[in-house]
């Protein structure tokens, strides 16, 4: 929204600068976003007067004129054959620039230098199309400032509006605003209208089909047209709001839409069949050729205006070719109307046509306007003599008026403002926004009812907002509410934040990657079709072809972030996300789960590069045992690691975690088919689990310390020759089984396959410690206990003592 | 025998301070306290003297012995004094080689933002409520007055599951499960999380980005709380010399409605990221609409409250001069590593 500064004085009078007045919108919700000087893009152009004109010696087609400017004289070479000795001219200089960009320098034409370029009203950017050289009136001194002579020298202020203040679209209603925030009244314009010849009824039939989508239609008739021009005036307000002039006619029907905010359609009459207006839905596949002209396939959806035969107009959104004013058209019926706003919307985007009508349409309009409009143009039809209007106006209004009237309880809105203000007070507000009051003495209440254009107006909320709005939101008080509760994170919120800071201490950045992906992700993934994995939320419209379904495993994200920083050369990255994955359930119209899952890989280089640092690359063992420090630190109890298979990892380096008898993720070295795909080069260790299946088996008792030893411990290594298929785990519990008590920890510290052990098994080593917390532990015991166990191992496991 | 004493005497001391080794003093050791030391003699020749000359003799001899064994000593602490020195210049490493830097992981800058806001606000006793990225169209328009013609509605804004289910495109559907849950109770709440909109990705719009909201609750809130609450979190997250700017705006589940702004660092002289008003805008917020509190049974004549919202991706941006909201998403090494 494009507001003129000195077309707003023209209905109320501003004393504050237009950058004062921009600083006062804003802060009272029109928020104003630039302030234009409109004149600044004319400042450097002069006016100057044709002292001489004589043919371009070496070429017929050009103009030598000789031009006085007020202080001197320059040679311009022109093309222009419009122009006479004596006539006044727009000049730009070299140095200066055209409002389109255009800058001017001195062009030499066949050996004479033209030393400026006189300008057309195309060139000034005032008309779409222009013949010849703009001529100023005979009275503009040499010396004048261009800009005040055009009717430039003025200020737009830039508005963002928000949705419910559409009423602002229109100058009066915009000037109504000022004018309640600055504490003065607007002046309407005088539009008397002087009717002659015909009545409108015996000029055209109007009907209405669809009184639902058009509740209010009106129009005039106009005879006798001249279409032409514009004058000066009315081209720079249409410029100043960011409108081309086309003809005088348009132009002024666009400059009552922007005074009004009611767009009007004008019809060509004579080549409307039968002088008909019908305002019917459109026929199924109905053809209108659009002002566009565009050929656009219509449905019964849509609202058309239509002559005896067929659709003139979709309404509300843009009219047709055939029914256009040209500068043929001698008699216009002009419709003014108030049409659905949510039917205008639809109609626009199934059509995708964004006019000027249909979006202030769509936005909303007071249907009290309607007729007004009409009335102001029929006035300025006649001022400008473009017209004669047909005496009569038909107004077809089917609406039933709603009164709308609030409650007024001035402690309400001190009670939801936190202020103080008196009754007085607060009613001034609402006298200066134009609110009347209506009384209900029987029930001694006071009502407010807004202005017919305040739409927004529904509540007493909202009448809060506007005494707010009125009296400055930063002269409200600023108190601080009482709680009665206490701010904490829940359990399972400060769980997830533990483990985040914990991988973040053990070395691993947090990643954030998107939460969807396309099909394709789960062949690069290697997971096969029918797997658990695949089935996804979908999206009805998909975003894209890499965003139609939702995430059902973090991987995706971590492996093109790994592949996005190999691409970019880096290869030793440890990374992890924690973030939903989405189930979808199996029952349709259920929200999907969204468990809370924890993802990440380790990659390249164990160590920090450095000069004294080992190259050795990650291996399955470092991620296993980041995640057991990491449960460790969780007090994570009853996680076991499994032999296990995940399609994206390596089908003989994978473990599975379970807890309480449920795998809750795995870990394991990525897939070699994956690798490849994401064009990875160094070691890749995935690790994805279940951060809600953890929770459960966390230890959540406050912690108790155990006493620390008196006695000394007994210290034994054993090393066992077994079969490659017992596990560490398993030899670990015969030792626990047998050592009970005084069995206090069991480390390994080898594991060795190769020479002097049997193919099909291999040595492990552990050092175990024994203690007793009341007593010297004796040798002796010690020894029995061994022998005990490396019998059991033997009769169990097969394990031979490695000598 | 004085005189021989005192020669003797002065060549000890002699060849004690020459010694150059631990194993030359063990040496000397030997000649002078071995059993055929030079000493050891002198002690055995006491008993062949008269008892006049023993006591004279034996002093002496003891003088002589105590000397030459503090100049021992001596000689033995200054050698091992410099031999340590000579072990630790040959053990000497070069202490300007970088060292072996342990690998510490890099927080996210939207985790860092969040965190930092979450902080905030549980210091003035709100809880953090979460609710489904997937959500029922009722929860994340309809019980939030924005009526079903509205153009957040269309199928071209809104990533739909289905007519009914759709990602939701702001926090504020949580607004509406926390209030069912708690009522009659006051709420008081804050809501980080993702949300989506159907928008190309360029460098200032995403698909996905990050919201926090929260939601007060309780009878007798008014706007001036907002204000204040609105001001102790401004003063704690941006500083306090920051100050708080309110202008009307336009939310459908708010009313009044208020867009929050904070004074730039530029303190009001013109820069760039405010673009030389003095203000930059953070975030929206007002009081909750009487609609919304009746949906969630939340009497308005009896109860009000304030709700607020803001966009995670843009602050941090503001706070860290990111142009491009991509970097969020591309977890480029190089981006994450300037975090800590």
């Amino acid at each position: 929204m494009r507001v003129s500064y000195k077309w707003l004085q023209e209905y109320v009078p501003v004393e504050q600068s237009p950058e004062e007045l921009a600083e006062l919108l804003t802060m009272a919700g029109l928020e104003v976003d630039e302030v234009i000087d409109l004149g600044a893009s004319y400042c450097s152009l002069k006016v100057g007067q044709v002292t001489s004109l004589q043919p371009h010696p070496g070429d017929g087609r050009l103009l030598v004129c000789g031009v006085r400017l007020a202080d001197g004289e320059v040679t311009v070479v022109t093309a222009a054959t419009n122009l006479k000795v004596g006539d006044k001219v727009p000049v730009a200089l070299p140095g200066s620039t055209l409002p389109d960009g255009k800058a001017i320098q001195p062009v030499e034409f066949q050996g004479i230098v033209s030393q400026g370029m006189l300008c057309s009203e195309e060139e000034l950017g005032l008309a779409r199309k222009s013949e010849g050289i703009m001529v100023l009136p005979k009275d503009t001194a040499l010396n004048a400032v261009l800009p005040a002579i055009l009717g430039l020298d003025d200020h737009v202020l830039v508005l963002e509006l928000t949705p419910n203040r559409a009423d602002c679209y229109g100058m009066l209603n915009f000037a109504r605003e000022v004018a309640a925030l600055t504490g003065t009244r607007i002046t309407m314009p005088r539009f008397p209208v002087q009717e002659t010849g015909e009545s409108i009824h015996d000029l055209v039939t109007v009907e209405v089909l669809n009184p639902e989508l058009a509740p209010r239609y009106a129009g005039r008739v106009f005879f006798q047209v001249k279409v032409g021009e514009s004058p000066l005036w009315l081209k720079t307000r249409l410029l100043a709001a960011g409108m081309r002039p086309i003809n005088n006619l348009v132009d002024l029907t666009n400059y009552v839409m922007l005074e009004f905010n009611q767009p009007l359609h004008a019809f060509d009459l004579n080549r409307m069949k039968d002088r008909k207006i019908v305002v019917r839905a459109a026929y199924q596949n109905e053809l209108i050729q659009t002002l566009d002209a565009e050929e656009r396939k219509l449905n019964p959806g849509q609202l058309v205006i239509a002559d005896a035969e067929r659709a003139q107009c979709i309404a509300g959104v843009m009219g047709a070719f055939d029914s256009e004013v040209t500068a043929a058209t001698d008699c216009v019926f002009l419709e003014s109307a108030y049409f659905s706003p949510v039917h205008i919307r639809r109609t626009a985007q199934e059509l995708a046509i964004r006019s000027e009508a249909a979006i202030r349409f769509g936005k909303g309009l007071d249907p009290e306007t309607v007729p007004l409009a009409l009335d102001r143009v029929a006035y300025l039809v006649q001022e400008l003599n473009i017209a004669r209007v047909a005496k009569g106006l038909i107004d077809l209004n089917f609406r039933t008026p709603v009164a709308r009237k609030i409650w007024f309880r001035p402690e309400r809105i001190n009670a939801l403002l936190g202020t103080k203000l008196e009754k007085e007070e607060i009613m001034g507000f609402f006298q200066r926004l134009n609110f009347r009051t209506a009384e209900d003495q029987a029930a001694g209440k006071t009502y407010l009812v807004p202005p017919s254009y305040r739409l927004d107006i529904e509540n007493e909320a909202d009448l809060a907002e506007e005494v707010a709005r009125l009296y400055g939101y930063n002269k409200i008080p600023a108190t601080y509410p009482a709680a009665q509760s206490i701010g904490r994170l829940t359990p399972e919120q400060e769980f997830s934040a533990k483990v985040r800071n914990l991988l973040l201490g053990l070395g691993l950045s947090e990643i954030i990657t998107y939460s969807f992906h396309g099909e394709k992700i789960f062949d690069r993934l290697n997971i096969p079709e029918g797997h658990h994995l695949r089935q996804t939320v979908k999206m009805k419209i998909p975003l894209s072809e890499e965003g139609s379904m939702l995430r059902t495993t973090l991987l995706p994200g971590v492996l093109e972030s790994l592949s996005y920083n190999a691409n970019r050369n880096r290869h030793d990255l440890q990374v992890f996300e924690i973030a939903h994955v989405y189930h979808p359930k199996d029952k349709a119209g259920e929200l999907p789960d969204e468990p809370l899952y924890l993802a990440g890989a380790l990659s390249g280089r164990i160590n920090e590069p450095g000069w004294n640092q080992s190259d050795r690359e990650v291996d399955f063992y470092d991620g296993k045992g980041l995640l057991e420090t990491l449960f460790g630190h969780l007090r994570v109890e009853g996680v076991s690691f499994r032999r296990g298979e995940h399609p994206t990892m390596h089908p003989g380096r994978t473990a599975v975690l379970e807890a309480a008898g449920h795998p809750i993720g795995y870990v394991g070295e990525i897939h070699p088919t994956v690798k490849k795909e994401f064009n990875l080069a160094a070691a890749v260790i995935l690790f994805e689990l279940n951060l809600e299946r953890l929770w459960p088996v966390v230890d959540k008792a406050i912690i108790r310390v155990v006493p620390l030893p008196k006695f000394p411990p007994v210290l034994r290594d054993l090393a066992l020759i077994l079969p490659e298929k017992i596990s560490a785990q398993a030899v670990t519990g015969l030792f626990r089984e047998i050592g009970g008590d005084k069995l206090e920890t069991v480390d390994l510290f080898d594991v060795y396959q190769g020479d002097k052990i049997p193919p099909g098994c291999r040595s492990m080593a552990f050092s175990l410690t024994f203690r007793m917390p009341d007593r010297t532990l004796q040798d002796d015991e010690v020894n029995a206990l061994m022998e005990a166990i490396i019998k059991a191992a033997a009769e169990r496991f097969d394990a031979q003592l490695r000598s | 025998m004085q005189e021989e004493l005192k020669a003797i005497h002065e060549q000890a001391a002699r060849e004690i301070q020459a010694a150059a080794s631990s194993q030359e003093l063990a040496e000397l050791r030997l000649k002078y306290f071995g059993k055929k030391g030079v000493i050891t003699k002198y002690s055995r020749i006491l008993g062949t003297l008269s008892a006049e000359e023993r006591p004279q003799v034996g002093k002496a001899i003891n003088e002589l012995r105590q000397r030459l064994e503090t100049a021992l000593k001596n000689r033995q602490a200054e050698l091992e004094r410099r031999e340590a020195e000579a072990k630790f210049e040959r053990e000497k490493i070069d202490v300007e080689l970088p060292g072996r830097r342990p690998r510490r992981g890099h927080p996210h800058p939207l985790q860092i933002i969040i965190d930092e806001i979450t902080m905030a606000f549980l210091g003035m006793s709100f809880s953090v409520a979460e609710g489904p990225e997937v959500e029922f169209d009722y929860y994340n328009f309809e019980a939030l007055n924005i009526p079903p013609e509205h153009p957040a509605r269309e199928m071209h804004d809104s990533l739909y599951i289905t007519d009914n289910i759709l990602l939701r495109t702001h926090t504020s559907p949580v607004q509406i499960r926390a209030m069912e849950k708690l009522y009659p109770d006051p709420v008081r709440i804050i809501v980080p999380g993702r949300v989506y909109r159907r928008d190309a990705l360029d460098a200032t719009h995403s698909p996905l980005f990050h919201q926090i909201e929260g939601l007060l609750v309780d009878k007798g809130i008014t706007f001036g709380d907002l204000k204040g609450v609105l001001t102790v979190f401004v003063k704690k997250f941006f500083g306090e010399d920051r100050q708080v700017r309110m202008r009307p705006s336009f939310f459908p589940f708010t009313e009044p409605s208020a867009e929050v702004d904070v004074s730039c660092v530029c303190q009001g002289k013109g820069c760039r990221v405010c673009k030389n008003t003095g203000w930059i805008e953070i975030l929206g917020s007002g009081l909750v609409h009487p609609k919304v509190l009746a949906m969630a049974k939340y009497d308005p004549e009896v109860y009000s409250g304030f709700a607020f919202g803001m966009g995670v991706e843009r602050i941090a941006m503001l706070r860290y001069g990111i142009t491009d909201i991509r970097h969020f998403y591309e977890n480029d090494h190089r981006f994450l590593s300037q975090f800590c």
